[in-house]
């Protein structure tokens, strides 16, 4: 690797611009990194396929794609390294030699290093350095300590722009090629208890998104790298003295010549201070005085984490130990957004508008209750219609009446929303002991024979037509 | 107001009164030097430093061969 070769332009980029000069390089060299890409993931994709059809699950083809990631990585920062570093491969050159691309750790990649989730910033490091064990991971410890969250970010991206876009678009559309009947029928649960959820058109779906978007990713990764390894090894500053050096080469000789006499006395001054006096210009990087929280019993040296090298183990706990802490806040965060919403249904409102004034309704239960609507003797009209077998409507005049007594001259504030029960838990409020037994009866009875279909015995109505006096009575 | 609401809000004010004597008891205020990176124009022209010095010792008369650098 010699900066000097470079092919991109190197300079100071935040980490998000990185990414974006890895997709300006992709653009540049999309030919030479999608063919060999097309090749070898057509290539997995067809053996996935084949593993599927022998295991009669498509899951399987599915599995087999997602997990060999690594290895179309591995061709495509293959190219783009050589690309970046003015070396463009063909894809014979690439194919031709795969003991470039496939040596370099992969099946480390493919077994316990998977779930790397900073896999495309990681991989030039064995890749392209050929750091192994130990140095790699003290490599990889010093790459990633400022833009560790931001390969992680990458990578998150990344996957949700493969599963949510392009995944789901491609199996909408695949699902297009299918009879319309072809999902008719078909139980989602049992599908999916038996794995069976996932199709071949859903396998298509995957194997395209990943063809297409896995080069965007591997290119942003690496993009990450080299401007880490920019601003870490100064890559930036040697190219540009560098190429000062080879346009101005002769100038500079004459310069240095002409100038020797100022130098020399340049050389009075004190080179230190007059640096310095230059960065003491604003603009420049400075300590300002700030205030920060601090505990105030910082942890003994036996409570901090071990910083030795335990080997791959460690690695592993360590990063289950990240997965579980991520879960933890992210519980924790439902838990207290739970909590609030809970919290906030619960208590009273600050600004409830001022209820309305009470209107006693024309009509409750779809019954019409005004008292001009009403016989004025009640009890005399239900016992008629009682005696001429009318039993039935005479309970729903009785009932009609009773709701009118409690709403027009009770006052009791009975709504539209109201069961019958509620409405007697609210009259019982308002009613002595007497009548409220009454009601008690009147609406059981009209309840029975209303939603129940159980019609009172004549007796029982003339007993309740001859009982509303206790009701009608002032 | 409900009991429930009641208990409701004391829960919630016992929560965030013991969070605040538990940051209070653990944290504390200290002053800090923190370093503010390069702005303006520094931030723009990694050379810029460089250029300052050149025109003070009078080598360069504009910065504009500097400032042409990637």
């Amino acid at each position: 690797v010699q900066p000097a070769d470079i092919a991109i332009t190197l300079r100071r980029r935040s980490p998000w611009e990185a990414m974006d000069l890895g997709l300006a390089m992709l653009q540049r060299w999309w030919r030479l990194v999608y063919l060999p890409h097309f090749a070898v993931g057509i290539a997995v994709a067809l053996a996935g396929w084949g593993l599927s059809l022998l295991a009669g699950k498509a899951i399987v083809a599915l599995l087999f794609v997602w997990w060999l990631k690594p290895l179309y990585d591995r061709v495509v920062l293959h190219v783009l390294s050589r690309a970046v570093f003015g070396e463009a491969q063909t894809t014979r050159h690439v194919l031709g030699a795969p003991g470039e691309w496939l040596r370099t750790g992969l099946f480390w990649r493919l077994t316990l290093g998977r779930f790397d989730t900073a896999r495309a910033f990681n991989l030039p490091v064995r890749q392209l350095e050929g750091q192994r064990a130990r140095a790699a991971r003290e490599r990889r410890s010093v790459l990633g300590r400022r833009v560790g969250s931001y390969a992680t970010w990458l990578h998150l991206v990344c996957f949700g722009f493969e599963v949510v876009v392009l995944y789901w678009g491609l199996s909408h559309f695949t699902s297009l090629l299918l009879p319309a009947k072809a999902a008719e029928g078909q139980d989602f649960t049992q599908a999916f208890l038996s794995g069976n959820v996932f199709g071949y058109d859903d396998v298509l779906a995957y194997a395209a998104a990943v063809l297409l978007l896995e080069p965007f990713y591997v290119a942003a990764g690496f993009a990450l790298y080299l401007n880490r390894r920019t601003l870490l090894e100064g890559w930036d500053i040697e190219v540009a003295l560098r190429k000062i050096t080879q346009r101005h080469a002769v100038t500079a000789m004459l310069a240095i010549c002409c100038m020797l006499p100022l130098l020399c006395f340049a050389a009075e001054k004190d080179p230190r201070q007059e640096i310095a006096e230059v960065l003491k210009a604003p603009e420049f990087p400075h300590q300002i005085d700030s205030m920060r929280w601090q505990r105030r019993n910082p942890l003994e040296e036996s409570e901090r984490p071990p910083s030795g090298d335990g080997g791959w183990l460690r690695e592993l706990g360590v990063a289950l130990a990240g997965i579980l802490r991520a879960l933890f806040w992210v519980a924790a965060a439902g838990v207290l957004a739970y909590a609030i919403w809970w919290a906030m249904r619960m208590l009273p409102r600050m600004h409830s508008p001022l209820a309305e004034a009470y209107r006693p309704p024309a009509s409750l239960f779809g019954m019409e209750i005004a008292p001009e609507k009403l016989p004025a003797d009640i009890g005399a009209a239900a016992a008629a219609l009682a005696r001429a077998g009318r039993l039935r409507e005479a309970l729903a005049l009785l009932y009609r009446g009773a709701l009118s007594d409690l709403v027009h001259r009770r006052g009791v504030e009975l709504l539209a929303s109201h069961t019958e029960l509620e409405a007697l838990q609210l009259a019982t409020k308002r009613l002595d002991s007497d009548r409220s037994a009454y009601l008690q009866t009147l609406v059981r009875t009209w309840r029975e024979c209303a939603y129940s279909r159980r019609a009172p015995g004549q007796p029982e109505v003339e007993h309740l037509a001859a009982g509303y006096a206790v009701m009608a009575a002032p | 107001v409900s009991r429930t609401s009641l208990i409701v809000v004391a829960v919630l004010l016992a929560l965030v009164g013991g969070g605040v004597w538990w940051w209070n008891a653990t944290f504390v205020r200290v002053p800090a030097k923190v370093w503010v990176g390069a702005s303006g124009e520094a931030r723009l022209r990694p050379f810029l430093a460089a250029g300052t010095l050149r025109r003070a010792h009078g080598h360069l008369r504009e910065g504009a061969a500097l400032a042409s650098r990637p």
